[in-house]
């Protein structure tokens, strides 16, 4: 039994670790690690920084000026900007073009007087959005001719304030107690103030710190989460009810652009102290801080009825996290990051985090769950095709409810798994051919609710699979229930198909039939239904074929003639 | 022609060819007569000389046997179920009192069927009669004697028509989701419940599903919707208040409806007691013929699911069980399907328009539009009827492609047609209609019903 279900990738980016001539950003938006090296003494403040990507960009170095001033340095999306915040009046904007970076240094101070700038975000490859501590401020940058314009201004009191990339979000606290947030969306230059709302409280402070709030992408849906935990000593007052649970819960609130956020689900922690989250594929992973434990939630399947307000519980029991060398969250230099990052500065490493979706399996005893869980996972095909060979084995405690095959498609409007028919055929449904120990009766059941799973997605069954059913049925010399499904034509009208049952009728002869009925459903198939007749040695009917579809003209007379003198029946050849 | 009394019966008797080879023992050979009152001379000679004809007939033509014997006075009708085993019906042409004869007035091929359908009910209940012949010859005359008594009475040889001949099944049409439910439903019972060894499912006297082969599936489809759901159904409408409260509900929301209940089987599912007697069938699975008990299952009134099991000692808790299974599944299906069928209805409306018999040798699938339903008798006349019964019995003689058209007295197109073990027969009234237009309204009534399959086009 494995005891993890997370790890760490194993190879983390490395870089210079924090000390006195060494300082590091990150920036989260873009997935970049900025380390700054003055190491020119006191009278050169000049560093060289390193920037290293998390999604496979190129390595960049490059001096620059004043490094001990540097208070966050990032790169436009497309790395044609480089941006820095030395003072918290301005920010100093410089275009690179192909990694040389120009000469010239063009600013931009905040328009509030007596502001300070507390953080700048990039919402596009030329929009930046500075907070400060009295506005939000919302700027275009024209790399061409370095002039930056001011497109909107906000004025409002802020605490702190959270941006999310995917959507362009900002996130802006503003009252006393922290909890009256307002969002922001910025696109294409134009500014979508959401309405206000007022946020959960946390169990035990009076202020809601930004380290507990978490605005993230699910399933396509932008949510902010508010992480609520409790304190290990045991005499706490709470200062709110906690909703999930006695020990901990997150609210999650759904954020809407023409209606207001609304609370979509509570996850229930239930472990006393603190935690943190990441997102991984859309599953919520929970980081116990003091347990060294890690909870999974997945909200998919929790959340369909709007009047309702669902409390989650997690998938599976905490476990902790598969490391390599360290102990996660051991080190206090630890700290998360967005969506799946933990860097640990004094160490220089930055990983990612990751479900380890194999394992699953053997921890989800629900089958029906299972799967329901990796069909929405990116890399959940493996998975999913491991599973429904399991199933199919003889001698697995297998029934016919708990199979995988059979929803595979129920789902499948919000599924990120597909898996092709002739995927699911080749990889795990022929193993079982030769497989004398199957029991066909039970392959044909399953191979029957899979069709009805694709035609319920209105999907038209693959040649493969036809033919692997016909193949089982035969075997299993159930013919009149061939007759049945071809007679309510479940399988798809092919060529091929119509071929294969013709080839049946030595077995069992109403398969001629079938397979003629087949042919004419099929426009392509005129001529096949013609030679077919005639191979039959039905050539009046194959002529009258012929003339009902308006070929008659076209006729070879020589070849009928022919075919009916060799027939030997006089009475046919003058008919002819 | 008028309605006159039928043929009579003069008689009806089996007889196996192996025994009574010593001269004075051919008495032996009967294994059932009637009448009884017939005395044993006269029921050997009636034997003996069937078995003459048989052996007369043999020498002519090895692979077909005998059939019918015509005279001026009667008609003998032969059929050989098994090997050395024959079967044989004789009727007189005799028009009551009248020295009229009435040579045409029932088909030999209806007259044929009914010993073949005699013999396949026979076989259902029983198994082949070499079975029993083979364990005792005297407990299987006991065995004919009980059940061919009581067939005979049964026969009704003026009411035979096409749809006794044909013996079809109607199929209820169905969308394929609605099929592939019922397929799943079909094969988690089957999955979970392992001593049911097949399932058949009927709507409104219309097949669905059915795991058994073709020939089972006929004769038991038949067995069920002209003898079994038809007994029930009159003795529940005799014991219930208002009938028709219950057919109502189909086409309501089926929230209201708990009327689930076994029609053999236990009639109260609290009393182990009320199991009742089950009727018991003979299946041939591979060649070997095996017992099954039939066990009938109704949801509304007209739902009606039939399984096939092994075991022969249920106790009341299997049905308990499969009472609570099925129960909550077939609720949404029967809803499904209910609510599918009042379309089909609507569409049926267009065949309506025509009266038409139509039948696939294949599949025994039988449709039909003048016939409101089952078991009742069909709204046209009896000369049309008759005429429809010549057309089909020449197409089994011939067995190839044919088209026969004719025209009655009544101005009436009578169009009967064959084609690739499919055969059509459709009534008419086409006032001065010519050949040309009842040839266009046969086509357009087959591209309206029958574009979908393979028909050959003339």
């Amino acid at each position: 039994m494995a005891s993890h279900y997370l790890y760490l990738s194993s190879n983390p980016i490395r870089f210079t670790p924090v000390n006195q001539h060494t300082n590091v950003f990150f920036d989260e938006a873009n997935g970049e690690v900025f380390t700054l090296d003055r190491k020119g003494g006191e009278e050169d403040d000049s560093a060289l920084v390193v920037v290293k990507s998390l999604h496979g960009k190129n390595e960049v170095q490059f001096r620059l000026e004043h490094g001990s001033q540097i208070k966050s340095i990032k790169f436009s999306p497309n790395r044609n900007i480089l941006s820095v915040l030395r003072s918290s009046k301005m920010v100093t904007f410089i275009n690179c073009r192909n990694f040389n970076f120009e000469d010239i240094e063009y600013r931009q101070t905040c328009k509030s007087q007596r502001a300070e700038i507390t953080s700048f975000h990039w919402t596009s490859n030329t929009e930046v959005v500075f907070i400060t501590n009295q506005s939000v401020e919302y700027y275009q940058v024209n790399p061409d001719r370095n002039v930056v314009k001011l497109l909107k201004l906000y004025s409002i009191n802020v605490n702190w304030a959270i941006f999310q990339p995917r959507f362009s979000t900002l996130v802006v606290s503003s009252s006393a107690s922290s909890t009256l947030l307002q969002p922001y969306m910025f696109q294409n230059g134009q500014v979508n103030k959401l309405p206000k709302f007022e946020v959960a409280k946390s169990l035990t402070s009076e202020v809601l710190q930004e380290r507990d709030v978490v605005v993230t992408v699910i399933y396509g849906q932008l949510y902010i989460l508010v992480l609520r935990s409790v304190p290990r000593s045991q005499n706490v007052t709470l200062s709110a009810p906690s909703l999930g649970s006695v020990a901990g819960d997150i609210v999650m609130y759904a954020l809407y652009k023409d209606s207001p956020a609304r609370v979509a689900a509570i996850l229930s922690v239930n472990i006393p102290g603190s935690f943190a989250t990441h997102i991984v594929d859309n599953l919520i992973l929970v980081h116990h801080l003091n347990a060294k434990v890690s909870l999974l939630f997945d909200i998919f399947h929790s959340i369909n009825d709007p009047e309702q307000i669902p409390t989650i519980f997690p998938i599976l029991a905490p476990l902790p996290i598969e490391t390599t060398r360290i102990t996660f969250l051991d080190a206090p230099s630890w700290v998360t990051f967005q969506p799946n990052i933990v860097i640990d500065a004094k160490l220089g490493c930055i990983w990612q985090m990751y479900v380890k979706l194999n394992v699953l399996e053997t921890m989800i005893t629900d089958k029906n769950q299972l799967l329901d869980i990796l069909l929405l996972r990116k890399k959940g095909k493996e998975p999913i095709i491991d599973l429904c060979k399991q199933a199919l084995t003889p001698g697995e405690q297998n029934t016919l409810q708990q199979n995988p095959l059979r929803g595979i498609f129920d789902k499948s409007s919000q599924r990120r798994v597909k898996i092709d028919q002739s995927e699911l055929y080749s990889k795990v449904l022929t193993s079982f051919l030769d497989n004398k120990k199957a029991n066909r009766k039970f392959l044909i059941s399953v191979l029957i609710d899979y069709i009805r799973s694709l035609n319920f997605c209105r999907l038209s069954v693959q040649y493969c699979i036809c033919e692997l059913l016909i193949n089982l049925i035969v075997e299993n010399k159930s013919f009149y229930q061939l007759h049945q499904l071809l007679q309510y034509r479940i399988l798809t009208d092919s060529k091929p198909l119509a071929c294969l049952v013709l080839s049946l009728e030595k077995a069992y002869p109403p398969a001629f039939q079938l397979a003629m009925d087949m042919l004419k459903r099929i426009p392509s198939c005129n001529e096949d239904v013609v030679e077919t007749l005639l191979s039959k040695k039905h050539i009046l009917a194959a002529l009258q074929y012929t003339e009902s579809i308006g070929r008659g003209d076209s006729v070879s007379a020589r070849k009928y003639l022919e075919l009916a003198q060799n027939s030997g029946d006089k009475k046919l050849l003058f008919t002819g | 022609m008028t309605e006159k009394s039928p043929s009579t019966l003069i008689n009806f008797f089996i007889f196996n060819t192996t025994l009574g080879q010593e001269e004075g023992t051919e008495h032996e050979k009967i294994l059932f007569y009637y009448p009884d009152a017939d005395n044993i001379d006269k029921q050997s000679r009636s034997v003996g000389l069937s078995e003459a004809i048989v052996h007369f007939c043999g020498t002519f033509a090895p692979d077909r046997p005998c059939e019918v014997v015509q005279t001026l006075k009667s008609r003998q009708v032969f059929y050989q179920p098994e090997e050395n085993f024959w079967m044989i019906m004789a009727l007189t042409n005799k028009d009551g009192n009248n020295i009229v004869y009435h040579q045409d007035e029932v088909q030999d091929q209806a007259l044929q069927s009914i010993l073949m359908l005699s013999y396949k009910i026979f076989r259902l209940f029983n198994g082949p009669f070499s079975m029993t012949f083979n364990e005792s010859v005297d407990s299987c005359r006991e065995l004919l004697k009980h059940f061919f008594t009581r067939f005979i009475k049964s026969i009704k040889l003026a009411q035979q028509d096409l749809q006794d001949v044909l013996q079809g099944i109607r199929f209820l049409p169905l969308g394929k989701q609605q099929f592939l439910k019922v397929q799943q439903f079909i094969n988690l019972i089957e999955a979970n419940f392992s001593n049911i060894t097949y399932a058949q499912l009927l709507f409104d006297d219309q097949l669905i599903w059915s795991s058994l082969d073709l020939d089972h599936t006929q004769i038991l489809y038949g067995y069920l919707t002209t003898n079994l759901l038809p007994n029930h159904q009159e003795a529940e409408v005799a014991s219930s208040l208002d009938p028709n409260m219950n057919r109502y509900c189909l086409f309501e929301p089926l929230c209201t409806v708990t009327n689930y209940l076994f029609i053999t089987g236990p009639t109260e599912l609290g009393h182990a007691a009320s199991i009742g007697k089950i009727p018991r069938i003979f299946i041939n699975k591979n060649g070997k013929w095996e017992i099954f008990a039939v066990i009938v299952y109704k949801v509304l009134v007209d739902v009606y699911i039939d399984y096939y099991y092994y075991n022969l000692t249920s106790t009341i808790d299997f049905f308990r069980k499969l009472d609570k299974f099925i129960g909550p599944q077939i609720k949404q299906l029967t809803f499904d399907i209910a609510e599918q069928n009042i379309i089909n209805r609507r569409l049926s409306l267009t065949e309506m328009q025509y009266r038409f018999i139509y039948f696939n040798h294949m599949n025994c699938a039988f449709k039909s539009s003048i016939y409101p339903k089952i078991n009742q008798p069909a709204i046209i006349g009896p000369d049309l009827m008759r005429l429809f019964c010549d057309i089909h019995a020449e197409f089994d003689k011939s067995k190839s492609n044919e088209e026969f058209l004719a025209k009655t007295a009544t101005d009436c197109w009578v169009v009967g047609k064959i084609a690739d073990q499919r055969e059509l027969f459709v009534a008419q009234n086409l006032k001065n209609g010519s050949l040309l237009d009842i040839n266009d309204e046969m086509k357009k009534l087959v591209g309206s019903l029958f574009g979908n399959i393979f028909y050959f086009n003339s």
